[in-house]
This record gives structure tokens, sequence and C-alpha cells, in this order.
């Protein structure tokens, strides 16, 4: 099999190119699984699409699968300017698509990877209708059109960690734990729509008779991530690049887990291949880091070191904050494995951001 | 008179602005609106526009670009940044636009001062600046045309909190730059600011603006006269545009202010500041649809 | 080990209303090195209605804003400078950027209770400049508790390191205070701090009592110097704190030399609960409207306790002083109409 001649040029991406193959090199027969199939993923051009189309590459380029990609996104201009090392490549096309409204899939399209939402909580404060009608319409929408595919082999749902409720106890959240959460709470309206949809996709599995699985993403972190998303890991990461203290809300005792980007993407697509129906899948990193630790394993990359703060309510009981999945379903069931550990994602995001700001 | 002699007009941007001006085209005896383009089918302009009949889209702005004839003016009600795209691409192919958004690439038109010249200079991006813009410029240019070098000129709009969307509140400081920038253009002030307090009390407030002008020695007879006359032209074009308190002195200024009643044709009653603005771009479309004869 | 209570210092900002928004170089300067002296952690300064606030809508400020902030700035060493900041009046490139570079610590950016969700760019901006930003949420009477955590939660997803309520209109009484302090220490992971003022004769008590239910910033202003019935007197809360068992880190004779200073330097009149106060703070309207109301009842020849009256019924919000024209216009006809009939 001849390696297709379109590799990346730069340092950056041919790193990304080798994570790629890291990833996915211990399962060949999901790999080929893949081979001249048709993928979509809406909300293609945010982070996990991102990397989904650097695996498509990757995959193609190396073991001349002859995957075709088809990005659906609201805005795709910006990506397409902004990575022309994918966006100019045959194999990955691009489509202007607000999933808010009706649509279709191409008629030979395989596997559908639904990724469009807003997960960027600032948006959730200030236009929570807008990221209710996106999440709710989008997957209904996006269930129409492919109930409409004839060679549909598999649909996933991207939902969220965040489903299972505040837990506000030590521990992992597998995908069998749910604790309350009131309703009618603004801050909680994308929590709710991403509950709400998972019974959507539900229902179309049952009554239509449809392939569904569902992943639940915990955090992700790499390349091609906005550093300006409000998540705490990317919060550390620009104060250290612009030679600040880092500050960190609350004690720091928060916990979490970083899933780099390849793996993410690669776990997704085993679950398109392997996926069962009705199946759910945390999809995150094992590795569990407190936001302390972290902040520490940040400003080691700087020098001199910048400070750590704390913001801490003295007066307050603080509460567990805990989101950090539990992959042994996943990993059993899946047989996927997490090929990049933490330190080197930190490593690897890091580089990529100081390289991308000088 | 007959629909093939009326400006063929389409409108991008399905939001609550779009949605207006798709309302008040209807009733225009020199505007047809032919094409009704967002992103979104799911929404309620959208909605709005398949029940009264109008044609639509969700491609945005390639509906045009796909199909030029289908217009001869555009209305860009989407964003700043959307807009520059949109501008390039129409510039192209020979259409004029009115830009309801922030982005100022084009001629800066307020219809009760410059509606001829934007006419005859035969621009074609015409761009609406705020709603406190249209209610506020008018006034200050007024009082200019008595005191022509005024030192300072200030304005405090009120606009009740429900007529805000995320859009307004995310873009403040624009609309206060834009606002105070096109105030000194056509006023000649040496200073300008625009001050916009949103106010939640239930039921929502009519939009309010007061204008203050710092000017040694007013001329008061002639400043309420100037404004009278003004007001008569706006309310050509905007009837719920009327004098709340009439040009006083005040120390070293001279204070006025203005409510704007809506249309009620889409928005509510009390959202005068968004029907200002719409009641400018529909009566400078009129306007290129006479002028085109 | 005692409670640690941050005290904020908004003397030569919120007290800037009292004097029409004219204090002086000296006084910026004289009490700024007071301050420090007293141990005070944060000092803020600027006109009565934040950044970029002087107007003639709401007064115009004897100096600019660069002059107060770089003075201060010159004359704060230890004690962090910060500034108050209401998007709508100020913006990001003409005033923020500015206070960026004079050296402002903290931005504590405000709305009014229910709009929230006009300070995202503005707690952003501060924070991407690697200052501090806190949340302030103007009369915040007017909003239940459940309103005001729901605003909180915005402002700390915009990146807000804490949630100032301010008692405006100094209406709350301490139940009121006990209650929503409760409510946002308990659905907030960020500190939550209280800006009382005293028309109903009641700041310091709802100072404690906002501390009891878990707030850790207090604002406080030297002899109470603020607009109308001015805001919780800070040398009375540094004393009964000290009694409480509270460490605010502030020398106690060293605030009440301040208090003497400020008597002579700005302040000879210390502020009281005048009729017109008790009035505005009943009718739950903003003190700072005080001044404008008198002189706008003066000249139209009305009862400027109808025009609280009024404009409480009104709704009326901070910086909304072109209603008072208004509203006073409204009672002179209905006079003139009483009389005769």
């Amino acid at each position: 099999m001849m390696p297709n001649q379109s590799t990346p040029s730069t340092d950056r991406f041919s790193e990304l190119r080798q994570d790629c193959l890291n990833a996915c090199a211990y399962q060949p027969d999901v790999r080929n699984k893949l081979g001249f199939k048709r993928i979509a993923v809406t909300g293609g051009t945010g982070f996990l699409g991102t990397w989904i189309a650097e695996m498509i590459a990757a995959l193609n380029d190396r073991y001349d699968l002859k995957i075709c990609l088809d990005l659906y996104a609201r805005n795709t201009n910006e990506w397409e300017k902004k990575w022309p090392h994918l966006s100019s490549r045959p194999d990955i096309r691009l489509y202007s698509q607000d999933v808010r409204s009706s649509f279709q899939f191409q008629s030979d399209t395989n596997f559908v990877v639904h990724a469009a939402g807003i997960p960027n909580n600032r948006v959730h404060a200030s236009d929570p209708l807008r990221v209710l009608q996106t999440t709710i319409d989008g997957v209904s929408n996006a269930l129409e059109a492919v109930s409409q595919l004839d060679n549909l082999n598999r649909f996933i749902n991207v939902s969220s960690g965040l489903v299972s409720g505040v837990a506000n106890r030590i521990g992992t959240l597998s995908e069998n734990n749910y604790f309350p959460i009131p309703s009618g709470q603004l801050h909680l309206v994308y929590v709710d729509a991403k509950r709400s949809a998972e019974s959507v996709a539900a229902i179309y599995r049952s009554q239509f008779r449809m392939p569904v699985s569902t992943i639940r993403p915990f955090t992700f972190t790499g390349p091609y991530q906005s550093l300006d998303r409000p998540w705490a890991i990317n919060s550390f990461l620009d104060d250290a690049l612009m030679c600040r203290d880092i500050r960190i809300h609350g004690d720091g005792s928060a916990r979490r887990s970083y899933l780099y980007g390849s793996d993410a993407a690669w776990w997704t697509l085993v679950a398109l291949v392997n996926g069962a129906d009705g199946a759910v899948y945390n999809v995150g990193s094992p590795e569990v880091i407190s936001h302390i630790e972290l902040a520490k394993l940040i400003s080691e990359k700087i020098s001199p070191k910048p400070a750590i703060v704390t913001n801490a309510v003295p007066t307050k009981q603080e509460q567990l904050d805990e989101l950090y999945p539990d992959v042994t379903h996943t990993q059993s069931s899946l047989g996927v494995k997490q090929t990049c550990t933490l330190g080197q994602a930190i490593d690897k995001t890091w580089r990529w951001f100081s390289a991308a700001k000088n | 008179m007959s629909v093939f002699n009326k400006l063929k007009i389409a409108i991008i941007g399905s939001g609550n602005i779009g949605t207006d001006l798709l309302m008040k085209s209807l009733r225009s005896d020199f505007i047809i609106c032919t094409l009704f383009a967002g992103r979104n089918f799911n929404s309620a302009g959208m909605k709005k526009a398949i029940s009264l009949g109008v044609p639509i889209s969700d491609r945005g702005i390639e509906a045009i670009l796909n199909d030029p004839q289908i217009c001869d003016l555009v209305f860009d009600c989407t964003s700043a940044q959307a807009h520059i795209d949109h501008w390039a691409a129409l510039h192209k192919i020979g259409k004029t636009v009115i830009d309801m958004t922030p982005a100022k690439l084009g001629s800066l038109c307020v219809p009760a001062i410059n509606a001829s010249e934007c006419i005859a200079e035969g621009a074609r991006n015409l761009n609406m600046i705020t709603c406190g813009g249209q209610v506020s410029i008018p006034i200050a240019y007024a009082i200019s045309q008595v005191h022509h070098d005024i030192e300072y000129i200030e304005v405090a709009s009120s606009i009740a909190s429900r007529s805000a969307g995320p859009a307004t509140r995310y873009n403040l400081d624009e609309y206060v730059e834009t606002t105070q920038d096109a105030l000194k253009k056509f006023s000649g002030a040496r200073r300008a600011k625009a001050i916009l307090i949103l106010n939640p009390a239930v039921p929502p407030i009519d939009m309010q603006t007061t204008i203050y002008a710092k000017i040694s020695n007013p001329d008061l007879p002639a400043i309420v006269d100037s404004v009278g006359a003004m007001v008569k032209k706006i309310n050509q074009y905007v009837p719920g545009y009327q004098i709340l308190v009439q040009p006083t002195i005040e120390g070293n200024k001279v204070v006025t202010t203005i409510k704007v009643l809506g249309a009620g044709d889409y928005l509510p009653q009390y959202a005068g500041n968004l029907d200002i603005i719409n009641c400018a771009a529909i009566s400078m479309a009129e306007l290129i649809a006479q002028s085109n004869k | 080990m005692s409670k640690k209570i941050l005290i904020s210092d908004p003397t030569l900002r919120d007290g800037n209303h009292a004097v029409r928004h004219q204090l002086s170089r000296e006084s910026f300067i004289a009490y700024c090195q007071a301050a420090e002296e007293a141990g005070l952690p944060i000092v803020e300064v600027g006109h009565g209605n934040g950044l970029g606030a002087s107007s003639l809508l709401v007064g115009e400020c004897k100096l600019s804003d660069e002059e107060i902030l770089s003075i201060s700035r010159a004359n704060l060493k230890k004690s962090k400078l910060a500034i108050h900041v209401i998007p709508g009046f100020c913006t990001i490139k003409s005033d923020l950027a500015r206070a960026v570079d004079l050296g402002v610590d903290i931005f504590r950016v405000g709305s009014h209770c229910t709009e929230a969700d006009i300070t995202d760019r503005h707690i952003a901006y501060a924070r991407k400049s690697g200052k501090e930003a806190y949340g302030v949420l103007m009369m915040s009477h007017m909003a239940s508790p459940e309103i005001l955590l729901e605003e909180a939660k915005k402002m700390e997803s915009y990146g807000a390191e804490a949630i100032v309520i301010m008692d405006s209109a100094g209406a709350y009484f301490p139940d009121d205070v006990t209650q929503r302090i409760m409510t946002l220490v308990d659905g907030l992971s960020i500190p939550v701090g209280f800006h009382g003022h005293n028309n109903l004769g009641m700041a310091v008590i709802n100072s404690v009592a906002a501390v009891k239910a878990g707030a850790t910033i207090i604002d406080g202003s030297i002899r109470g110097f603020g607009a109308g019935a001015g805001n919780t007197q800070l040398e009375v809360l540094v004393a009964v704190f000290e009694r409480l068992g509270f460490d605010t880190g502030i020398d106690l004779y060293k605030i009440l030399d301040a208090a003497d200073l400020a008597e002579k330097q700005f302040n000879p009149v210390a502020p009281f609960s005048s009729p017109v106060s008790i009035v505005s703070g009943l009718a739950g309207v903003f003190s700072g409207f005080a001044k404008q109301v008198a002189r706008t009842a003066e000249e139209y020849k009305v009862d400027p306790r109808d025009i609280f009256f009024e404009l409480g019924r009104r709704k009326a919000v901070a910086g909304q002083e072109s209603l008072i024209i208004e509203v006073a216009h409204q009672l002179a006809n209905q006079n003139m109409l009483q009389k005769a009939s």
C-alpha cells in the first residue's frame, strides 16, 4: 500500500500526524472497517471535528483507506482559512449548515458524528435560548437527516459528561451514575438540553430502529482548542503564556482529567465502527489531576515560574468538584487505550500554544 | 402601484430586525420583498415569512449570489463581521446594500439629514449607524444649524431591557462608539458622548433619549424652531417620534428629550429604538426606488 | 483563627457623589495616603458612577479619569487600586484600556441587578489584561435572592472572581441581607461581598448580617462619605468588626485619624439620613438622585418627596436622571390642574 504524498509540511502538524498514527496503531481491524466509507461530522469545525479531520488525513495518507469526510458547521470560512492543510484536501469537504434548520447529509454517508453544540459557558449565560435550540433542534434535525440514509452504519450523539449531574462526592462518574439537579435553572440549561438530546436519540433508535450510540466527552485538551473557552486548563495556559500569575477559582482542589485530541478522535471513530445500539460510552482520560496540581505542572513550563493564586471562599464549606470518568466500560467494550499521557498532553498543548504566540 | 414597478429587495438575517423590515416592506408602495434569507428555518422570523408567503432561504447570502436577479437592493441584518464578507460579494454583483449592522463600511445615513445627498452620490452601501443615533443625530444636527460650533454633545438613551437582546448586550461598546462618531460627524461638535441604559421596568418603558448640548449663550427660540422643524421631517418616516421635553436651558447646557414609540409591526411598541432604525432604512429604500425611475 | 474580612473602601468613588464629583487632587492624595497608612486593602476611586461616567447626565467630574487614576496610583503602594465600571457608560477601547495602563488592580464591573449579561466583555477584558475582576449587582433589592444568584452565576461564568451586591437605595433590612447573601454564598464558588447605604440607619448592622451569612468582602466609606444618607461608615465598621473578632487588617486608630483628615479635607459635614434619604430608602430609589431631585423639585415647585415616590413607582434605575425632569413636569402639571379645579 503506497502512502499518499500529501503530508503536512510544518513541524507542528507533523507531530499531530504522529499523535494520530499512535492513537490508531493498535486497532487495525477498526481502521479497515473505516475503509472506503463516508463520515459526516456536524459541528465539524470544533475541537473534536478538527481532530477527526486530522485522524482521517492520517489514515488516508498512511493506510490509503480512501475515507471521505464531510464537515458540517455554521461558519466554515474561518476554519478553511486557518487550516489549509486540512481544508484543501480532496478527502475533506466543508458544508455550511446551521443544525437548527432541517438539512440533509450526502446520500452515501455511512457514519455520522453529531458534535454540533455550544459548550462555551459564556454563551450558556448570555444566550441560553440559542443553546437550547442548537442542542435540541440540532439533534432532532441530525437524526431526521440520517433517517433518510440508505447506508447508515451508525450515528453517534456527542453528549456531555455533565449530564450525570453534580456528584458532590469523591470518585469517578460511570455511565450509570446520575445525581439530581434542579429544574428551571438558567445555569443548567445546557445540562438539561443535553439530557433531553439523549432522550431524542433514544427515541430515534427505538421508534425508528436506527443504529444510535452516545458518547459522553469529559474534558479534552490539545491543539485546536480555543484558549478563550472558559475551562480551567485554558485559563491556566493563557495565564502562563502571558507570564501572569495563574489564578484558580476556588481552593484548587477541584479535580478533572484531560484526554488528548488524538485519543478523543480515535475513541469516537471506534465507537462509530464498533459501538452497540443504545450504548453510552464515557470518553475521557482516567488520569485524574486537581486544578492546583495542573496549575503547578503548567507553571513549570515557563521561566520564571509564575505564582499560583487561589480564590477560595473562606467562610464556605468547599463543595466537592469532581468531574472525571470511569472509562472501564468504554475501554473493555471498544478496546481503546489512552496513547497520550496527561504529562505528554500538557506538554504538547503548551508547545502548540507557545509556538502560536511567537 | 403594480408589483412590476416596485424595487425588489432582499433581507439577509431572519432575526427581529429583519422580520420587522419584512413586515414594513409589505406595506410599502415602492418596494417588494422577494427574498427573506437566514440560516435557520426554525427561527420565528422564518416561520413568519413562510406564513406570509414570502420566498425564503436558509442559505443566507448564497441565495442571492446563486440568483442575482432575485433582488436589486439588500438589507443586511446579520452582524458587523458577516457584513464585511457580504458587502465584498454584493458589491461585485452590483447590488445596493442598506447595512443595519455597526460595520460602518458605507456612507452614514440619517434620512432626515442626508437622504438626498446619499441618493445623489449614488452610494451603494448605506449604513444606518445605530438606533440611538437615528434618534439623536437629527436633533444634534438641528441644534448645530443654529449654533455652528458646539463644544460638546451628549446623548443618553434609555431602552426597555426587554428590547435589548443578546446581540445588543454583547455589542454595547460598538453601539456607544458608532453613535459618538456619527454624532460628531453630523453635528460638527468637538466632543461627543453616548450613554446607553437598559431599564428593566415592567411594563417595559418606551424608548427615551435625552440630548444635551454644551453651548455658551444658546439662542433658545431658534433652537426650539430648528428642532421642531426637524421633528416634523422625521415624523414623515417615523410617526412615533415625539418631543417629550422641549429644548430647555439648564445652566450651561441645552437639554431636550425625545420619546420614540414603535409602529408595532413585528416588534412591540415600546421597542421604538429598533423601530426607528428600521423606519429609516425603509424610507431610504423607498427613496432609492423612486429615484430609480 | 479569626475570620478574615476584606474591606474595600469606595470613599473616593461613591463619596464623589456627595460633592457632585468635585473631589480635588489634594483630597485624593491625602486620603489615599491615609487609607494606605491605616492598612486598607482596597481603595476605590473615580467618578461616582465609575469609569467614563463624567457626563452631563450624571454630573461632570472635576478631574479626568486619567488624573484620578494617576494620582491615586502614585499614592497607593501596598493597597490595591480599584475602579467601578458600568458598561454603557464606558468602553473597553476608550476607557478600560487606559485604566489597565494606569495600573488599576481591580475592575469592579457592575450592572443593574437583572442585567448581568452586559458585563461579559468588560469582565473578560480585565481578566485577559491580567487584572482582577469583580461582578457588581446594583440596586440589588429590586431582584429576588434566586434571580440575584442567577445573575451572579452569569458574572461568575464570565470570569468574575467575586460578586458584590449593592444596597444602592439603602432599602435593605438585615433579614433581607441575610437571605440574599446566604443564597449567593451557597450557590457560587467565589467570594461574596456587600455594599451598604445608610438611608434607614442600618448600613452597619446590614454589613454585620452579611458577614454572618458568609460574605467576606464589605464596602465602607470614611465617615459614611457618599451620596444622600451615605455609605456604611468605614471607621464604625472597623471598630465593630474588631469587637466581633473579625480580622480586617486595618489599624483602628489610624482609620480614626483618616476620619479626622476626611472631615478637614473634603467632608466637613458627615452625611445623615435627611427626609429625602429616608423617603428614597423607603421608595427603593437610588440615593444618588438626591441633589438633582432637590434642584429639579425647586425649579418646578413640586415636593421632592413626591418625586421620589413616583420614581420608585416607575422603578427608576440608577443613571436615569433624565426621568427626573419628566416626573417633575408631570407633577407640576398635576398640581396646576388640582389648583384650577
